[in-house]
């Protein structure tokens, strides 16, 4: 099935749905699409909408063809570096690091997650909604640095900015 | 199967089989000919006194910075440049070596469309700063200060040149040329 966009906007501002297609039909040897809408899909490029009202930040308006140009990456690591050291455990951290952010900041997010790594540090970053209070805030940092710096074993440190709501990084529409 | 020539006979052979004098003629440079004349072995050799708990002392210093942006290694020259005159570091030379690619020609579709690829690659980006003449307490606080500073994504690997006292178990020869040759006739 064709999934949203991971836009947590009020229903009443976007209607349009934005397809960017991760249906397991598509990556089958034994059944073959033919629909354009599902076929003709490209990863991270979302088709434009019929009233060109779906909401695109700045990074999402660069699409992967434009990372190394004008687009950089989401995390800073030298495991791809020649004699680059612990290539798996850390893809495989950054993708627990991401779901784990995702969950415990319940649509506060506004950018994806970016990760640092100096020595054997880990530092996250990212763009927030002051849509809690900041002693939640608070309490949300000391809670998630803790429990990730128990988890990874190495010091785990936030460094987020905040924004005023969502409308602020809306880049485009598209 | 090539012919067998004279320079083809003596490659079959051990170097302990070819007579000296052949040796000679070919292998010899300049400076082992001075040498010879000069007699410097004749000369004794100085005594340095190092007394206990002192420091190392590294005749060169490479550290090589390597990363995924360019920009980036710029910015950091600029920081080691900076650092290097306020700590009276000798930086000699900065050098660029040229980028290594990794590259990964992969097919674009995941069934046949064999015609169709796709080029990917990861650059390494290298820099090497070469210092010279730096005791050891100098230099490993100069590391920690650097290192401490390396940008995320930006890998360093040091190469040390340490000066150590020469070995007393290493004595030059002393015996004259003419005397080796009578003994390599009388073996062979």
């Amino acid at each position: 099935m064709n999934i949203l966009l991971k836009q947590n906007l009020p229903r009443y501002i976007c209607q349009q749905q934005c397809y960017l297609s991760t249906s397991p039909i598509v990556h089958s040897w034994f059944v073959k699409l033919t629909n354009v809408t599902q076929v003709n899909t490209e990863a991270a490029v979302p088709k434009h909408t019929r009233k060109r009202n779906y909401p695109l930040t700045y990074e999402q308006r660069q699409f992967p063809k434009l990372i190394g140009h004008t687009k950089t990456w989401n995390t800073f690591n030298t495991s791809n570096l020649r004699d680059g050291k612990r290539k798996a455990e850390i893809v495989s951290d950054d993708l627990f690091l991401r779901q784990f952010i995702y969950g415990t900041w319940h649509s506060l997010f506004v950018s994806e997650l970016i990760i640092k790594r100096r020595h054997n540090m880990v530092i996250l970053s990212g763009l927030v909604t002051r849509s809690i209070h900041p002693r939640r805030m608070y309490f949300l940092i000391g809670y998630t640095e803790e429990i990730l710096s128990a988890l990874l074993k190495t010091p785990v440190k936030m460094e987020i900015q905040t924004v005023e709501n969502k409308e602020d990084v809306i880049f485009t529409y598209w | 199967m090539f012919t067998r020539t004279f320079f083809n006979q003596l490659f079959l052979l051990k170097p302990s089989q070819i007579p000296l004098t052949i040796l000679s003629h070919r292998s010899i440079t300049t400076a082992a000919r001075l040498k010879k004349q000069l007699n410097i072995a004749a000369t004794p050799r100085p005594k340095i006194e190092q007394p206990a708990g002192s420091d190392e002392l590294y005749k060169r210093l490479y550290v090589e910075v390597r990363g995924h942006d360019p920009a980036v290694l710029d910015s950091y020259e600029k920081f080691v440049r900076l650092v290097s005159t306020e700590l009276d570091i000798q930086l000699t030379n900065i050098e660029n070596p040229p980028f290594f690619t990794e590259r990964w020609t992969l097919l674009r579709s995941k069934f046949a469309k064999k015609k169709y690829w796709r080029e990917y690659e990861i650059r390494t980006y290298y820099k090497k700063f070469h210092f010279k003449h730096l005791t050891g307490s100098t230099a490993s606080t100069f590391l920690e200060y650097v290192q401490r500073n390396l940008p995320e994504g930006v890998m360093m690997i040091v190469e040390r040149v340490r000066l150590e006292s020469f070995s007393e178990k290493l004595v030059p020869p002393s015996a004259s040329p003419s005397e080796i040759n009578t003994d390599q006739q009388r073996t062979s």
